[in-house]
This record gives structure tokens, C-alpha cells and sequence, in this order.
């Protein structure tokens, strides 16, 4: 008895110490973290404002990975959990994720009172989810993929609890977390940088970044300095991918449970790592503390040879569990409260004149939406149908629109947005091309891989019965690659969304310029002193008509597709 | 010999929406210690469910599984399974598959790593020890869950349908090498329990054959296999029984 | 190079379940015959029997398979003693020699896989290298003459043990 108890109490001990370091840490931090009013366009400010930028994405991400694998891993194994977290995912996934910014940042800058501690919040816990939603969903389904017979053959050798996620829930999940992680790296660039251009509005707090950087640079007219910043982002993406990225996709295909023959071609990158003398001592101490642990504590509580897991659990645990149950409803039914409250007292008639353009607003926000959609397809489906069936091209277009998607559109709106302004209809297109920036990527690695799937004798088939050019794209390349081509326009009418509030109302130049538009209407609401009617009702309207257009159109769209063009034998 | 398994009348049911599908009615029969029972049936009889009632892995809807007379609720850790499909993990070696339930039994490293080094060489693996399953042939790979299924030591060994994976030719190379194993006085395991639908691989290596009827799942007949080993596959009376259990299950 | 014989692309369990079919008939059987009744491929069996016989297992008279005294003897031994056994036989042949010394000469006995895909293919540019590599690796692997780590993508040459513990 005593071994377990001395155990469990280190245990407590330790989880008590981190809360209390992170803690201490939260509030040191509030009072030393200058507020900073300013941003200076220089050359020799540009890595501190790199290392800020990045640290904020690491921070977000570290929070994502271990919030995401909890969830997946929760709703995956949990039947009566998952019925509640996955359709819960689903809308998140659906919502824009800057529509929450002003929100956010209003109840991080309260929470802090009013220091740069806040705004950082904001920042990182919107990168935060516009990163998690993906991960916990390719978590979810690495999890339910794992074959029976692991499950059996684990249970058979005694493999339970924590070791159990460490030798099989955690290394299953493996190759989607890093494919997931990449992208939820290249979106959350994306909201990163608009986030911090977000802030320069006009007396909020600036945060030190790249985003605010290029932001402030494009609009005191400095080219030169906007080309460097976006220079030095691009530099960052792309070493990232060499040195991160690239070895961590050559190493995940080791949990592959399929043999198949992977496009991944081996990573020199991933040998340095591997035999990198500070990496291989971490790896080998973290191994050797967890198989010591571990085999402690099978000496402690031995593994009974009848192991006893329909027996019900301990009186105390019970307990413990239903007293936690209880808690967290009761802050949830709390939280719910409070918000639903709040939602009366601004909803509240009557509502500001402007709610009566909503619908205009919409509809003109859909055709921008709709325009940049084709433009999007005008380009995307020929380079998917070229390149997805040249394995060579897909060698150079591949990596390249992998890491021309990492950088972040939004980076490159003031320059966008300098030269398309000034022209008749300007802001119109400006924002239909910011659109398509948020679009474009989604469609083309879709398709891509769509294309790419379709088995070479099909299309030998149909060129040996004089199926050629565009007879053989109507007959087989085209039904074969939609049921991608609507995953893409999926995903890719989610960044639309996204893109939309940064693209319809621009502030260059000291002027600002904007269209009629939802997301015009939702930017515009946070000018101070700030409309939270008017927030709230563009953010629900969207988020409605979003809601709507994927279940009721694509959902039933892509089913209609993949039971009629899915290619199975 | 006395029983060291008893199972008494389990049934199994599972739930589905069209109605309950009886997968196992009123079980009930005994394996001896030290004997190698085979069970065979049609497909669909509810012989691999069985198997793992008798693991504890898929708890009876009614009835009893004793273990040594002791009644079973869960997983008996005293048998080792093999399976068909292998069921390695894909992102382990092979000799961190074989050293996978060790760590459960409180083994410090030296003595796993022993442990799966003795194993693996009775399997004949020595020498793969750093391969990943992907690199490896079926055969190898259900030479691994062998060793795996051997290495935590365990009194019962279950085999469900251990060669129905394997091309003709591997399947022979393994039954001997099944043969020659349990041979091996040094074994710790005495009995097995074998499912397979494959007939003349019940005769060769088995003691007793349980024949298995399907709709619902239900024993047929108990066959006592009394012919001298090593099997002479050609022989008349290998032939005779192979058909005898043939025409039960048809 | 004269006198290097391809590999056969076939894994070591299938040879040594031939060898014990061969004993159920008696130590020799028509190929055609054994093809029909293991429902195997022909192509495929004669691969088999091709790598029986360049391990020294098995003669091929006429169509038919015929089990050498040293197949009889595999057949009879322990486990340890048919490694050593088909290590002895695999040692033979000039395939493995070549890779023996070339693993002799190089640094810590390993060469990365690509050295040995490389040589394969030069020294016998009618085959797949991949296919020799992965029959070359499976032989090896068993006879404890080759050891492959994929986590390092280094070919080694493995050394002889002491005697396993139990």
C-alpha cells in the first residue's frame, strides 16, 4: 500500500508545482511585458520581429497539439463523448475564425486589464483555433482506423492505461498529426499575420511582429522594407520545411499502417536529426525515465493475472469522477449563462440601422465569394490535371505549392492592396483577389491529389479507345476527381470566409477603404467605439448562412458524389 | 489430465439493429492440460469469438469461462494469443513487438530484452531483430507473434487461425515448426488451443478436434485424434478422419 | 561478372516448406504435380525450387524436385542447427561472398542501402536490384549473415553471437 501512495503523492506534487510555475509565470508576466504603442519600420528590428511572430505560433501550437490529441483521443474512444465532441468539432470547424478576434481580444484586454499581455493572448488563442479543430479531427481518425486485431493483441499482452496510448494510440496518430500540422502551421501564418495587422487599427494596441511590420512598412510607402519583410517570412516558411517539416514526413511514414508505397522521398534532414548528439541524449533519457516508470509502477500494482476490467471501479474514484462530472457541468451551465445573458443585453432591440444591409451585405459578399471560386478553379483544375499525372511535375509542383502555401497570403495584402487600389473598382478587386489567395491553395492540393489517384490503367483505358484531350477530361478525369474537387471547394469556401473580413475593409494609407460586405460590416463594427450589436449579428449571420451552405449543399453534394464517381474495385 | 479451461454453456448475442444474431448458443466443453485441442468449423461459426471468450477479450452474454477452476472476469492473462492477421505494430521492431507485454509484467530492460532474445531465437528470428514488420514476409511476421505470444511466458497459447494468412508452402514450414516448439520440453506452454477451418491442419496437430456447427454456433462433436506422431499425412487413417470431420461439418 | 547467379525471388520459409513436402512424398515429387496440388502458381514454385536448389537442398532431374541428403538433414535438426546449416550453404554462393567482403572492407562493416542497390544492380543488370535487395536481406537475415536497420538506412554485416541465453 504505502509504494502507491508515495507514488501518487509525488505525482500530485509535481502537477501542483507546474500549475504553480505557470502561475507564477502569468502574472510576472503581465507586469513585464511593456506595452508597446509603436511600431518602427527598420531593417535591424526585423529578426526581433521574426522571433515574435514565430514564438506566438509556437506557443498557440504547442496549446493546439496537446488540446487536440486529448480531444481526438477522447471522442475516438468514448462512444457517448463522441456523440457530443464531433458534431461540436464539426461547427467549429465551420466558423470563421476571425470573426472571434475582436471578441477575443476584448475579453483577453478586460481579463489582463488593458495590458499588451491581453492582445497576446488574443493573438495566440486565435492562432490556437484556427489550428486545433484540424488536428483533433485527424487525431479522431487516426484513432478509429486502427485494426481490431492491435487492440486484441495488446489487450492480450496486458497493455493498458497510459502505456497503451503510448505504444499504440500515439504513434497511430502519428502521420496525420504531421500532415495536419503543416497545414494548421500554413493557416495559422495566415491568421497570424492578418491578426496583427488587425490590431494597427486605429488606437488599439500594435503587437510587435511581421504582420504589423509589413503593415506599417506598405503604408508609410516603404517597398523596399515590405519586400524584405516579406522576404524574411518566406525565409522562415521555407527553412521550416527543410528542416522541420520535411524530416518529421520522412519519419511518420514509419507508423504507416498501409504498405503502400509512399511519394515521400527519404529526408538527409532527418539523419542529422536522428544522430544530432543533444536530440539522441533527450531521446534515449526520455525513453529510459518512461520504461523505469513504467516498470515501476507494473512492480507497484503488478498487472493481475485475471485482470479484472468489468469489475467497476473503486468507491473512491467513483466518487472523485462524479464530483468532477458535476463541476464541469455546472461551469459549463455557468458559462453558458453568463454568455447567453450577454447576448440578450446586446441583442437587445432595437438593433442598429445598419442590420438592415445584412442580407445585402451577404449576398454581395457570396458573389465575391462565387468569382474568386471560379477565377480559383480557371487555374487550379488545369495545373492538377497537368501535373497530377506527371509524376515529375508532381516532384517540383508538389513541394512547391506545399510551401508556397505556408506563406501566408495575408502578407502579401499591402502590397496587393498598394498597387489594385488605386484603380477604378479597386477595392472590389482587391478584395476578390484577397479571396482567392485564402482559396486557392485548399482546391489546388485537393485536386491535386485527386488526379494523382486516378490508377493508371483507367487512363490507359481510355486513350487506347481514343479517348484523348478534353474528351478523356469529360469522360474520366473530371467525374473522377470531384468527389476532391468538393473537399477542396469545401475547405477552400471555409478560407474564403475567413479571408473575406480581412479583404473587405482595408485600411492603407492613412484611408480606408471598403465595400458592401458581411465581412466589411464585421471589421467595421470594431472600430471604436465598437458596435457589439452589430458584431455579434454580421458574426451569427455569417456563420448561419456557412452552417447552412455545408450541410445542406456540399455535404449532400459530396455524398451524391463519392457513391456515383468514387473509384473502387 | 485434469481440465485447466472449462467453459459452461456461454452463449453470445449481439445486439443489432434488424434484431439480436446469436453468435454462440450454450458452449460448453473442457480443455485438458496439456493437450492441443483444435476447434473447426464453417465460417461464421463463432470459432474466433469463442477463442476470445476463452482469452476474456469478449466477455460471454451468459454463461462461465474457469481458468485453473477459478472463474474468469476479464482478460486471462495466462494465455498468449497469436492472430491471423499478425497484428504487429507497424512502428515497432521486431524485437520491441516481441518485448511488448514485458514492460506490463514489471521486467527491467536486461531482463526483456533477454527475455525476447530467447524467444525469438527458439522461433527462428534470430538475426531480425531490428526489422520493421513492413520488410518482412507473412511468414516471418507470424513467426513475431509467435514470439510474442511465447515471451510473456503464459500457461495456454491460442491460435486463431495462425497459417490462414499464409501461402501453402509457408503454412507447412510453420505447423512443423509449431510441432517442433511444443515439443521442446523447455516451453513453458503445454496446451493450445487451435482455430482453424483447414481440416487436415486439425489432424496433424492436434490431440481432440471440436467440430463446430454454424446459426447459431454450437458444438457438434468432440474427436479424440489417437494417431502416432509424427503424422503421416498420406496415410489411410490420416485420410479417414480428415473425412469423418468433413462430413460433420458439411 | 561471370558465374553470379541471381537470386530468386522467394523467402526461406517457402524453401524449407518445400523441403518438408517433398519428405511427406518420399523425398521427390513432379513439380507440375506439387504445383496442382498446393493450388501454387508453377512460376512461382519453380522459384522456390530454384532457390532450394542453389542452397543445396534439393536436385532437379527431369520435371522433378528431388531432396538432397543435406535437405533431409535441415530438416531433421534443431532450429539453431538449420541456421547454421543454410548460413553455410548461402556462404557458397558467389552473391553473398561478394557482399561478404564488400561489408569486410567498409567502416564499421556497414554501407548505407543504396551502395548495395547500386552494386546489385552492376552485377546482374538483368534483375530488379530492389527484388535482389529484399531476397538478399531475407536469406541474410535468417542465416545471420546480413542485418538491415531501416531507422539508419545502413546495410551491416552481422556478427557471429555467443550462444543465445536459455
Amino acid at each position: 500500500m504505502k509504494p502507491a501512495v508515495v507514488q501518487a503523492a509525488r505525482y500530485v506534487a509535481l502537477v501542483l508545482l507546474v500549475l504553480a510555475v505557470g502561475v507564477v509565470l502569468l502574472v510576472g508576466g503581465m507586469r513585464y511585458i511593456p506595452p508597446v504603442q509603436d511600431i518602427p519600420v527598420e531593417v535591424r528590428r526585423l529578426p526581433g520581429y521574426a522571433a515574435w511572430s514565430f514564438l506566438r505560433m509556437l506557443i498557440a501550437y504547442v496549446f493546439a497539439l496537446a488540446f487536440s490529441v486529448s480531444y481526438g483521443y477522447v471522442a475516438a474512444t468514448n462512444r457517448r463523448a463522441e456523440r457530443v465532441l464531433m458534431p461540436l468539432l464539426d461547427i467549429l470547424q465551420s466558423v470563421p475564425v476571425l470573426g472571434f478576434f475582436p471578441a477575443a481580444v476584448f475579453f483577453f484586454v478586460n481579463l489582463t486589464h488593458g495590458s499588451r499581455l491581453g492582445v497576446e493572448m488574443a493573438s495566440i488563442f486565435l492562432i490556437f483555433t484556427s489550428q486545433a479543430w484540424n488536428i483533433a479531427f485527424g487525431c479522431y481518425e487516426a484513432i478509429t482506423t486502427i485494426p481490431q486485431d492491435s487492440f486484441d493483441a495488446l489487450a492480450s499482452q496486458g497493455v493498458r492505461g497510459w502505456r497503451k496510448f503510448r505504444t499504440l494510440y500515439l504513434p497511430a496518430c502519428v502521420p496525420k498529426l504531421v500532415y495536419n500540422s503543416i497545414l494548421s502551421w500554413a493557416g495559422g501564418w495566415y491568421f497570424l499575420i492578418a491578426c496583427e495587422i488587425l490590431t494597427i487599427g486605429p488606437s488599439t494596441q500594435a503587437l510587435p511582429g511581421l504582420g504589423s511590420f509589413l503593415k506599417r512598412a506598405s503604408a508609410e510607402g516603404k517597398t523596399g522594407l515590405t519586400l524584405m519583410g516579406i522576404g524574411v517570412l518566406i525565409f522562415i516558411v521555407v527553412a521550416m520545411h527543410l528542416v522541420i517539416w520535411r524530416p518529421l514526413e520522412s519519419w511518420s511514414e514509419k507508423f504507416r499502417y498501409e504498405f503502400a508505397a509512399s511519394t515521400v522521398t527519404p529526408s538527409r534532414m532527418l539523419r542529422f536529426w536522428r544522430d544530432f548528439p543533444p536530440l539522441l541524449a533527450l531521446r534515449r533519457a526520455w525513453k529510459r525515465a518512461g520504461t523505469r516508470a513504467s516498470v515501476y509502477w507494473a512492480r507497484v500494482r503488478p498487472a493481475k493475472v485475471i485482470a479484472d476490467l468489468e469489475a467497476p471501479p473503486p468507491m473512491w474514484r467513483r466518487v472523485v469522477g462524479r464530483i468532477v462530472q458535476v463541476l464541469s457541468i455546472a461551469f459549463s451551465l455557468y458559462v453558458l449563462y453568463r454568455a447567453g445573458r450577454a447576448l440578450v443585453t446586446v441583442l437587445r432591440p432595437p438593433w442598429p440601422r445598419e442590420s438592415v444591409l445584412i442580407p445585402a451585405a451577404l449576398g454581395a459578399s457570396f458573389l465575391r465569394l462565387l468569382v474568386a471560386y471560379v477565377v480559383a478553379l480557371a487555374w487550379t483544375i488545369p495545373v492538377a490535371v497537368w501535373a497530377g499525372t506527371r509524376p515529375r511535375a508532381m516532384r517540383v509542383v508538389g513541394p512547391f505549392a506545399q510551401i508556397a502555401s505556408s506563406v501566408p497570403a495575408t502578407s502579401l495584402f499591402p502590397l496587393i492592396v498598394m498597387f489594385v487600389i488605386h484603380h477604378r473598382g479597386g477595392t472590389n478587386v482587391a478584395a476578390v483577389l484577397l479571396v482567392l489567395t485564402g482559396m486557392q491553395w485548399y482546391l489546388l492540393f485537393n485536386l491535386l491529389a485527386g488526379v494523382h489517384a486516378i490508377p493508371g490503367d483507367l487512363r490507359e483505358a481510355t486513350r487506347s479507345l481514343g479517348l484523348t484531350g478534353w474528351k478523356q477530361f469529360r469522360t474520366l478525369t473530371l467525374p473522377a476527381m470531384l468527389p476532391s474537387l468538393i473537399t477542396g471547394s469545401i475547405t477552400g469556401w471555409g478560407g474564403g470566409w475567413n479571408a473575406l473580413i480581412v479583404s473587405e475593409y482595408l485600411y492603407f494609407g492613412g484611408a480606408t477603404y471598403k465595400v458592401l460586405g458581411i465581412g466589411a460590416m464585421l471589421q467595421e463594427s470594431t472600430e471604436p467605439p465598437g458596435n457589439q450589436a452589430m458584431m455579434v449579428l454580421s458574426l451569427v449571420a455569417m456563420v448561419v448562412v456557412i452552417v447552412f451552405m455545408n450541410r445542406l449543399f456540399w455535404r449532400r453534394l459530396y455524398n451524391v458524389a463519392a457513391d456515383r464517381f468514387k473509384i473502387e474495385y | 489430465m485434469p481440465a485447466i479451461i472449462e467453459i459452461e454453456h456461454v452463449t453470445k448475442i449481439y445486439p443489432r439493429p434488424e434484431g439480436e444474431s446469436q453468435i454462440l448458443a450454450d458452449v460448453s466443453f473442457e480443455v485438458a492440460d496439456g493437450e492441443v485441442l483444435a476447434i473447426v468449423g464453417p465460417s461464421g461459426c463463432g470459432k474466433s469469438t469463442l477463442l476470445r471468450i476463452i482469452h476474456g477479450l469478449i466477455p460471454p452474454s451468459a454463461g462461465v469461462v474457469r481458468f485453473a477452476g477459478r472463474t474468469q472476469e476479464g482478460i486471462n492473462l495466462n494465455c498468449g494469443m497469436v492472430f491471423q492477421s499478425f497484428a504487429l505494430l507497424p512502428w515497432l521492431t521486431v524485437e520491441e513487438n516481441v518485448e511488448i507485454g514485458l514492460e506490463a509484467r514489471g521486467l527491467d530492460e536486461t531482463q526483456r530484452h533477454k527475455r525476447a532474445a530467447k524467444y525469438l531465437d527458439k522461433v527462428g528470428l534470430d538475426g531480425n531483430e531490428d526489422a520493421y514488420p513492413r520488410e518482412l514476409s507473412g511468414g516471418m511476421k507470424q513467426r513475431v507473434g509467435l514470439a510474442r505470444a511465447l515471451a510473456v511466458e503464459p500457461k495456454v497459447l491460442l491460435m486463431d487461425e495462425p497459417f490462414s494468412a499464409l501461402d501453402a508452402l509457408t503454412s507447412i514450414n510453420l505447423r512443423e515448426e509449431l510441432l517442433d516448439l511444443w515439443a521442446d520440453p523447455q516451453l513453458p506452454v503445454d496446451t493450445i488451443v487451435i482455430v482453424t477451418h483447414i481440416i487436415e491442419e486439425a489432424v496433424e496437430l492436434a490431440d481432440r478436434i471440436l467440430v463446430m456447427a454454424s446459426n447459431p454456433g454450437r458444438i457438434v462433436e468432440s474427436i479424440k485424434v489417437d494417431l502416432p506422431r509424427p503424422r503421416q499425412k498420406k496415410s489411410a487413417e490420416f485420410a479417414a478422419l480428415v473425412d469423418r470431420v468433413f462430413s460433420l461439418i458439411v | 561478372m561471370p558465374g553470379v547467379e541471381p537470386l530468386p525471388s522467394t523467402g526461406i520459409s517457402k524453401i524449407l516448406g518445400l523441403c518438408e513436402i517433398l519428405d511427406d512424398h518420399q523425398g521427390k515429387e513432379d513439380v507440375y504435380r506439387l504445383a496442382q496440388d498446393l493450388h501454387t502458381p508453377f512460376g512461382e514454385l519453380l522459384l522456390v525450387v530454384k532457390g532450394a536448389e542453389m542452397l543445396g537442398l534439393v536436385e532437379t532431374p527431369g520435371g522433378d524436385a528431388v531432396l538432397t541428403a543435406l535437405g533431409k538433414r535441415v530438416l531433421e535438426t534443431s532450429m539453431n542447427e538449420k541456421k547454421a546449416l543454410l548460413k553455410q550453404q548461402m556462404l557458397k554462393l558467389r552473391v553473398f561472398q561478394h557482399f561478404r567482403k564488400l561489408l569486410e572492407n567498409a567502416e564499421e562493416n556497414e554501407v548505407p542501402a543504396e551502395v548495395i542497390l547500386e552494386e546489385l544492380a552492376v552485377l546482374l543488370p538483368q534483375e530488379q536490384p530492389r527484388q535482389l535487395f529484399t531476397t538478399l536481406l531475407n536469406w541474410g537475415r535468417y542465416g545471420e549473415v546480413f542485418g538491415y536497420s531501416r531507422d539508419t538506412d545502413l546495410f551491416y554485416l552481422q556478427k557471429p553471437e555467443s550462444p543465445p541465453a536459455g
